[in-house]
């Protein structure tokens, strides 16, 4: 039998707030789209860079069994986002403009199998080690930053 | 290997423990109770990703307060449709309980307690059967993350009950509210469940016991005569 202090209701309410503040859930998973790297078009003339929107601009991706898949950006676009391969180190695809002129950008990278979150899954992050492109209409390139992950920083800048 | 440190990081500590108690052993007040937490058994009716076993030992070294020490395991896997999970750990937690229940009745012997407790584990995690697939490069890649050890300490205030129900056994539950101290992680794959914590992404859980103890009658010293308990 209790001769003092009944059970503290202090206590009770003390666990009932803390269960509160940690019934909390994991973060949102992020953009549908996955991982991809942002690529942005810029124009040099007369040594002066200014940016550059394409209109029209067609993306063909290279499979390695020949089963070339086509993405068609209808609006003018400055900034482009490309999903790499994930089951290659290297990606391959075609930027086709409409004046049927077309340029190659090849890039290379290391892959790294990591979890989103349990409830996202896995995804596959890129450190892209080299860029090579054919120099039909583009003038050059900048791996600005190597690592590709779902930050929305621009990794690489494309010179016409 | 790392359940066998940690068990050995247990007993190192456990022994230091029953060396400052045997100290005390002058004294008259002191019991000694094993206990086994039923809630465990509940746990994977409710959720079937995870099982594992604890038990618990008190030792009263000074009138209303109780060293205790629990050591427990616990298993975690599912099957996600693009990959497969498991982990497997031991834990262990030390610290104090203090009684705050006064009886009128001499003899009886519930109790109301708060209490603090630090807990640590070591445990593995791997991951296989990852599906990752893209429309675009027409491709499926399969990987596996390969099993790694982890560890993780915490501390933890708790609150809750102690009944006596029959001859030497009792019943108790008590509400534990976990804040992490430390938890290793690997770069590549974050635990989805620490053994003994709770939820490894949180900096802060609750945990709830249910157990049943057994009051070991224990001989003791009471003005330099001896009586069974």
């Amino acid at each position: 039998m209790i001769k003092n202090k009944p059970f503290n209701l202090a206590y009770l309410l003390l666990f009932v707030t803390l269960f509160f503040v940690t019934a909390c859930d994991e973060l949102p998973c992020p953009n549908e789209s996955g991982i991809q790297v942002n690529m942005g078009f810029y124009l040099i003339e007369n040594n002066i860079i200014s940016d550059l929107f394409i209109d029209s601009l067609t993306i063909e991706y290279l499979n390695p069994n020949n089963e070339n898949v086509s993405e068609f950006l209808g609006r003018q676009r400055q900034f482009i986002e490309i999903p790499l391969s994930i089951t290659s180190d290297t990606s391959t695809f075609v930027l086709k403009f409409k004046d049927d002129i077309a340029d190659t950008i090849l890039i290379k990278s290391d892959r790294t199998v990591k979890l989103i979150s349990h409830q996202c899954g896995f995804d596959t992050f890129f450190d892209i080690n080299e860029i090579q492109t054919s120099s039909n209409k583009l003038d050059s390139v900048w791996l600005r930053r190597d690592v590709v992950d779902y930050a929305d920083f621009e990794n690489i800048k494309i010179y016409f | 290997m790392q359940i066998l440190k940690t068990l050995k990081y247990t007993f190192s500590i456990i022994l230091i423990l029953l060396s400052l108690v045997s100290y005390s052993q002058k004294r008259e007040w002191h019991s000694l109770m094993v206990g086994a937490d039923l809630s465990r058994f509940i746990v994977p009716i409710v959720d079937n990703t995870r099982y594992g076993w604890e038990i618990s030992g008190t030792y009263e070294f000074m009138p209303d307060v109780f060293a205790k020490a629990e050591f427990g395991t616990q298993t975690t896997r599912f099957e996600e449709p693009r990959y497969h999970y498991h982990s497997n750990g031991a834990y262990t937690r030390l610290g104090v309980n203090y009684n705050y229940m006064k009886h009128i009745d001499p003899a009886s012997s519930d109790k109301l307690f708060i209490g603090a407790m630090y807990g640590f584990t070591t445990f593995f995690q791997e991951a296989d059967n990852i599906v990752l697939s893209s429309s675009i490069w027409n491709g499926i890649e399969n990987a596996s993350i390969d099993r790694h050890w982890l560890a993780a300490n915490w501390l933890e205030i708790s609150t809750g009950m102690q009944a006596h129900i029959i001859q030497n056994f009792y019943l108790g539950w008590s509400v534990r509210f976990r804040i992490n101290i430390w938890q290793q992680n690997n770069p590549f794959m974050q635990p989805y469940y620490v053994p003994g914590y709770g939820r490894a992404w949180s900096n802060s859980w609750v945990g709830f016991n249910y157990s049943i103890y057994y009051r070991i009658p224990f001989l003791r010293r009471r003005n330099n005569t001896e009586v069974l308990d």
